[in-house]
């Protein structure tokens, strides 16, 4: 079982090709601007670093987010379009489960992404990525209740965070069994309305 | 020769559309996802609500389109897509998705501007003669642009301010018309008479266009009469107002079709819909016996037809665009 892994969700892009829970090819580089033009190009090298080609994968994995909007949306938005074209089964995967694949000493990780205005994208969960408490959109302080079993992972920086260190194996096998999407329905998990939804919304 | 099948993307602001255009002039099959009723809940495009409804509807709207061509993505000979200007948000969407067939199927990428295509939306109906006027007007462009050959394009002439179908948006809301309001304001203005004495705005020497003077008296106008306690009549405000419109328009424009000795005016742009502006231009090219382009109404607000058209010439032109394309908010016309 061949499959391309594609997690665009923050400034930190990840490419990986896997055979089974094997990799491949993996490459992962801090991408502060551009990550739209540099997807193609990235996918091209790393189907140029195995002996197969794009057509030849079963699987792709893709992060739908939550985490940067344009980010999630050009990871999404190749992954479905491989998808449907060339009819691969797709699984979405959280950005926040793959944060918690860090290996910590703790029980649980209460994976974090800044979301300003004293707002996080969280999710806690255990050492065998089980859901603690699934993935929201929350005041930051709300974490403190999780934070007794736990530690916070976040590339943000967010008091008392480690960095991450993310396992892509771990995270495929996880959900290597996972029902497949239907790519034209896979959509990105915001996990926030936009502002004029939120506003809107309040009016009414 | 051998037929030139483009597939075109297009999704610089609240349509999703996709297209197959067989060398440049027959639309093979269309489909045009409009976001326009969501929007309007708003009174305008919301831009991130927008790219996140591209991101749910591309692969739909490709497919649609496939099916509708009974075609598969082995038939096509080139990716076209719309890389600016537009919404940076939005654009991304339609690259990404083109950069991604193009690698998939190993198809060339050809980038077109926005602008080109609703040039080119006028070579569907009727092949362009050369040297051509194109004159872009829409709800970010009032654009002269002088066409010595095919895809060539040199700006003699814009907007100094705000573009026409923006001074439409805005007299539409001063008139308390609901978005998108410059259409009804045409359908308006039909039914006045041209009462109040608006200025002509920027009659100089210049192709260049001004509408901002002329929307700020329509907005004082209104004010002071409601002060004065005088009811508008809005019917005539309108009429006065497109009046003015289409004579500064209909005027530059006939002084550049005289001074670049041009075979063929071809008007572009979500206004060309604008029922005073077709009116006007149809008549004057008549008398001077110029031949005039302008797209049917399906062809003038955005879709993907008019960019695999552009795309066509821009393909016979050698341009293409690595996988690395970037889309581009702001963007000029070459």
């Amino acid at each position: 079982m061949k499959s391309l892994f594609i997690n665009t969700s923050s400034f930190f892009m990840s490419i990986a090709i896997l055979e089974g829970n094997k990799i491949l090819y993996k490459k992962e580089e801090e991408m502060l601007v551009d990550m739209a033009s540099r997807i193609i190009p990235e996918i091209e090298i790393a189907f140029n670093n195995v002996d197969f080609e794009i057509n030849d994968i079963d699987k792709i994995f893709v992060v739908n987010g939550p985490g940067s909007f344009t980010g999630v949306r050009v990871g999404v938005t190749v992954a479905k379009m491989i998808a449907w074209t060339l009819k691969k089964e797709i699984v979405p995967l959280s950005s926040l489960e793959l944060l918690a694949t860090t290996a910590i000493d703790e029980s649980n990780v209460v994976a974090a992404i800044d979301a300003r205005r004293g707002y996080v994208f969280a999710g806690v969960y255990d050492n065998h990525l089980n859901i603690i408490m699934p993935d929201k959109y929350l005041p930051l302080n709300e974490l403190d209740d999780y934070l007794k079993d736990g530690k916070i992972v976040s590339y943000d920086n967010i008091d008392g965070a480690i960095n991450p260190n993310i396992d892509i194996v771990k995270i495929v096998e996880k959900h290597m069994n996972d029902t497949p999407v239907n790519p034209h329905a896979l959509k990105p998990n915001y996990l926030k309305l936009t502002e004029a939804e939120e506003k809107k919304r309040k009016l009414e | 020769m051998k037929d030139i099948y483009i597939l075109g993307i297009e999704s610089s602001c609240d349509e999703t559309s996709v297209s197959i255009v067989k060398n440049g002039c027959v639309d093979i099959a269309t489909v045009v996802l409009s976001q326009m009723d969501t929007h309007a809940e708003y009174g305008g495009v919301v831009p991130e609500i927008a790219s996140r409804m591209h991101v749910e509807n591309i692969t739909i709207v490709v497919e649609e389109c496939l099916t509708k061509a009974n075609m598969t993505m082995d038939d096509i000979t080139a990716i076209a897509v719309t890389y600016g200007p537009g919404l940076i948000g939005s654009l991304l969407i339609g690259v990404v998705a083109a950069s991604t067939l193009s690698y998939i199927y190993k198809k060339p990428l050809v980038p077109v501007h926005h602008i080109a295509g609703h040039i080119y939306a006028n070579n569907l109906e009727k092949e362009m003669q050369y040297p051509a006027l194109a004159l872009v007007v829409s709800g970010g462009h009032t654009d002269l642009i002088y066409m010595k050959e095919e895809y060539s394009f040199e700006k003699i002439g814009g907007t100094l301010d705000d573009a026409v179908g923006e001074a439409y948006d805005k007299v539409a809301r001063v008139a308390n018309l609901p978005y998108p309001g410059g259409p009804l304001v045409d359908k308006m203005s039909h039914t006045g008479e041209d009462t109040y004495n608006l200025p002509l705005p920027l009659d100089d020497d210049s192709y260049n266009f001004s509408f901002s003077g002329l929307k700020s008296a329509v907005i004082n106008l209104v004010h002071n009469e409601q002060q004065r306690g005088h009811e508008i009549n809005l019917a005539n405000l309108t009429c006065s107002f497109q009046n003015r419109v289409v004579e500064i328009l209909s005027k530059k424009t006939m002084r550049a079709l005289k001074e670049y000795k041009i075979k063929n005016l071809v008007v572009a742009g979500g206004v060309s819909a604008n029922s005073g502006i077709r009116a006007r231009l149809t008549e004057l090219c008549k008398e001077e016996d110029i031949n005039l382009s302008i797209p049917s109404l399906k062809y003038c607000t955005d879709n993907a037809t008019m960019i695999a058209a552009a795309g066509y010439f821009a393909y016979k032109l050698g341009r293409r665009a690595e996988y690395d394309l970037k889309a581009v908010a702001s963007v000029k016309l070459h």
